[in-house]
């Protein structure tokens, strides 16, 4: 998922009153879990997801457990909040509907919304477009030969993988005069590790409109380039996701910059920091659990692998951001800057993580990395692949139990 | 490579030559790329030879456009050339101007002979972006029209290249989808008759007809409201496109097919391409195949003229027919229009779409440039042979990105790419 769904989806969430209500996601997928974990952050519990798929049934995700809609719905709840977490809006709001829940009183859509193409619809994107038209006349200002490179997303290892390629490409195509527009501070930040010039802060709103108006008059008709390959290629992309014969870095690397060699990734800026009394020199693994892309594993996978590290007398800290991504029970909590994350890293010894844009953060940290891939589909993202780490350690843990993932993380440090 | 262009470019090149820019020079064309084929062969039924082409990839060191040598540009041009005249006919024109000019080359000796890039002008003005809005709302109102006769919850896949080959591909993986997917209401919309009786092939009858026009308006207002909101799918990767497709052709074996499959039928990606087509048993065929003149199994037919791909040398066409007129086979090319002549000892012929495959049937032989037809024809049983120019993709070479064979069309068809063998191994064929 992506900073602009994710955005929309926790703006949908917050505008609600959860006040006795019985919360239900529709969907047990990467949404769900987002949501559940953004609720959770807020001390909303939710109640139950519902799945039409019966092989799913009577499990848990992320603690919440799963039924089909008959069990959980079946009998009608005055108080049930639903929320679906699908594309095939549609077709679940009419299952609900016929079993007496009401739209906009229980059914919500979260991220896809269901749409006719309506005159009203239309002209609204006219004007979406014309403040686009307005936002890129503002950065261009008259300079037309100045390229203008967009990074429409707000993930930190999108920026990270951009800026690690981005002096090359310049480099390449002999491209001096450029503005570089990013979404948030964080992500400038990012940027500046790389020494990228005249960075421009853009609000995610005139972002969307930006590459919006860019899609409208067409790439070809601007001095812009959209740093991303799925952006405005409506789609059609992911099912090379999917099909896995093309990863990430390589529709990134061939596809937007078109390199047509091997390409060497540029290693990022450290920032030096004192070494924090919580870490003790190479016996501390840095964990870090949680992930807005690929789904999560299980909490208490990772309370075993923290058990079992500190079996073998390491320190364990989780990266931890606050409550909706708590630490580890029976681990520290820390938190620190992205551009402090490589030198904790290197002090520590040892990184834990499931695939998340950290993961491109540190990729340069002289540690040892280990890299966790929930299923076959994540492994799109594999950061090898992308050019980032050669020493890194990934490894997909689809179908493996707790104990045998845990042992392939012991094996690796100890 | 559409026939205005030819013209525009034809016409550009007589200019020169009237000019005498051409006269005792060392003419150089920059890029291994279609229409340079054409400027080469323009220019040698004019009596001009192009000296050298010159090509950035490194991968067509070494090969031939249209029987030229393919250099890299400091191979022929390191030492300043007072002599040289380079042409150009590509998009890119301005960055190999460049690089030219950081070589020693003064302007005078660039020479763009066909504008490729059609009028970019970044510095946009209000008035192009009201004209654009205007545009789409026209788009709307197509859109709403479509509705209103097919239905509310329609699906409209379009396929907006007038091409042959792309609308085979398209209709043999759509006749498969909508086999699987008996739910959904779609129409497959492309431009021109002759794409919709090639749908028509695979017997979908769910294919409409929509001018250029229309169809530009279609996909801009799926690009602009998305498949989701328009139920408009563009059902062709590489148009509308920042171009990453053609970035990564050949990447990792995937072929043109792929890519087709990969973007919208993910699903029939693995499975065999259906071409199973409606055709004419040999008896159903033979009065008019009789009547065009073709003899029984002794007769081959030439395709030799591409609209993507580079073509071959012309003299190459007039020596495999003079070897196979030798070895007693009855010779057509197939000619669409005048513009498309016949090779020198053969007979022009046409026939429909629709008979292709049962008159290369009768026939027996088919000799092809890489085109369109090669998709259209792959289901019949004669003998193929099918010429690629040597030329390297980004990631691979013509015959593995577009080859028939590798994209489970044919898997019996005889593919050569150009060299200096080509006609023997023609003729071995047959």
């Amino acid at each position: 998922m992506n900073s602009v769904q994710m955005d929309k989806l926790y703006k949908i969430l917050d505008s609600k009153d959860y006040q006795n209500r019985y919360v239900v996601f529709f969907g047990a997928n990467k949404i769900t879990e987002l949501a559940i974990r953004h609720l959770e952050g807020k001390g909303i519990k939710t109640d139950a997801i519902i799945d039409n798929d019966k092989n799913k049934s009577k499990t848990t995700k992320y603690g919440v457990l799963i039924d089909t809609p008959d069990n959980i719905l079946g009998k009608y709840r005055e108080d049930a909040i639903i929320f679906i977490a699908s594309r095939y809006v549609k077709e679940m709001t009419k299952q609900l509907e016929d079993m007496g829940y009401e739209q906009g009183e229980h059914i919500f859509a979260t991220i896809y919304q269901t749409s006719t193409l309506s005159l009203d619809e239309l002209e609204d994107n006219v004007s979406l477009v014309k403040k686009g038209y307005k936002v890129y006349r503002g950065l261009m200002k008259n300079m037309d030969n100045r390229k203008l490179f967009i990074c429409p997303y707000k993930g930190i290892g999108d920026i990270y993988f951009i800026g690690a390629f981005f002096n090359e490409y310049c480099k390449k195509q002999g491209i001096r005069d450029y503005i570089f527009a990013v979404v948030g501070n964080v992500c400038k930040r990012v940027a500046d590790m790389f020494e990228i010039n005249n960075i421009t802060v853009l609000s995610q709103e005139d972002m969307d409109v930006l590459v919006k108006y860019i899609g409208f008059i067409g790439v070809n008709k601007t001095n812009a380039k959209i740093l991303n390959h799925n952006a405005m290629h409506f789609n059609i992309l992911s099912p090379f996701e999917v099909a896995r014969r093309i990863d990430w870095g390589e529709m990134f690397i061939n596809g937007i910059l078109a390199f047509e060699s091997k390409v060497a990734a540029a290693t990022p800026l450290k920032k030096e920091v004192k070494l924090p009394d919580i870490i003790d020199k190479g016996k501390t693994a840095i964990i870090a659990p949680y992930a807005n892309t690929v789904g999560n594993i299980e909490m208490f996978v990772w309370e075993k692998i923290t058990e079992r590290l500190k079996e073998k007398g390491y320190t364990v800290i989780t990266n931890s951001i606050g409550n909706s991504e708590p630490a580890i029970k029976g681990s520290y909590d820390m938190s620190f800057s992205l551009e402090e994350a490589v030198s904790i890293v290197e002090m520590a010894g040892i990184f834990i993580g499931l695939r998340s844009g950290l993961c491109d953060i540190i990729s340069s940290a002289k540690a040892d990395k280990i890299i966790l891939y929930p299923d076959k589909a994540s492994e799109f993202f594999s950061i090898k692949k992308m050019g980032l780490s050669e020493d890194m350690k990934e490894y997909c843990i689809q179908g493996l139990n707790e104990d045998e993932i845990v042992e392939i993380i012991v094996k690796d440090i100890v | 490579m559409n026939n205005t262009l030819i013209f525009t470019l034809r016409e550009n090149l007589d200019n020169l030559i009237q000019e005498n820019v051409l006269n005792d020079k060392f003419i150089v064309l920059f890029g291994m790329n279609t229409p340079g084929d054409e400027v080469i062969n323009y220019l040698a039924r004019k009596g001009f030879s192009v000296n050298a082409v010159i090509d950035n990839n490194v991968l067509n060191k070494g090969k031939k456009l249209a029987g030229v040598s393919v250099y890299l540009p400091g191979d022929v041009l390191a030492d300043t050339r007072t002599d040289a005249i380079i042409l150009i006919c590509s998009r890119y024109f301005s960055e190999m101007k460049k690089q030219l000019e950081e070589m020693g080359y003064d302007a005078s000796q660039i020479i763009k002979v066909l504008e490729m890039s059609s009028g970019v002008n970044y510095s946009l003005e209000k008035q192009v972006l009201e004209d654009k809005v205007n545009v789409i709302r026209q788009a709307y109102g197509l859109h709403y029209k479509l509705k209103k006769k097919y239905g509310e919850n329609i699906k409209i896949f379009v396929s907006p290249v007038k091409a042959n080959g792309d609308v085979y591909i398209i209709a043999s993986l759509m006749k498969n989808y909508i086999r699987e997917n008996p739910g959904e209401k779609i129409i497959l919309a492309v431009v021109g008759g002759v794409c919709k009786r090639i749908a028509g092939m695979f017997g979908l009858n769910n294919v409409i007809t929509v001018t250029q026009e229309e169809m530009e308006l279609l996909v801009k207002l799926s690009g602009f409201m998305g498949y989701e909101n328009s139920g408009i799918k563009i059902v062709q990767p590489y148009y509308m496109y920042t171009g990453i497709f053609r970035k990564m052709e050949g990447y990792k074996g995937i072929t043109f097919r792929d890519m087709f499959a990969y973007g919208y039928f993910p699903k029939l990606l693995n499975k065999k391409p259906d071409i199973h087509i409606n055709r004419k048993t040999v008896s159903q065929i033979e009065t008019e195949a009789k009547v065009l003149g073709i003899v029984k199994g002794k007769t081959i037919i030439f395709a030799p003229y591409a609209n993507s791909l580079p073509q071959i040398e012309w003299k190459i066409w007039e020596n495999i027919a003079e070897g196979l007129a030798n070895k007693g086979y009855k010779l057509f090319t197939n000619s669409a229009s005048d513009s498309e002549m016949a090779i020198p000892g053969t007979e022009r012929i046409f026939f429909t779409i629709e008979d292709a495959v049962s008159i290369l049937d009768y026939a027996g032989g088919f000799v092809a440039m890489r085109n369109g037809l090669c998709e259209v024809v792959s289901s019949s049983k004669c003998r193929q042979v099918i010429i690629y120019p040597d030329k390297a993709g980004r990631f691979g070479k013509m015959k593995d990105i577009y080859g028939i064979r590798a994209m489970g069309l044919n898997e019996n068809a005889i593919e050569l790419e150009d060299s200096d063998n080509i006609i023997d191994e023609v003729l071995e064929v047959f």
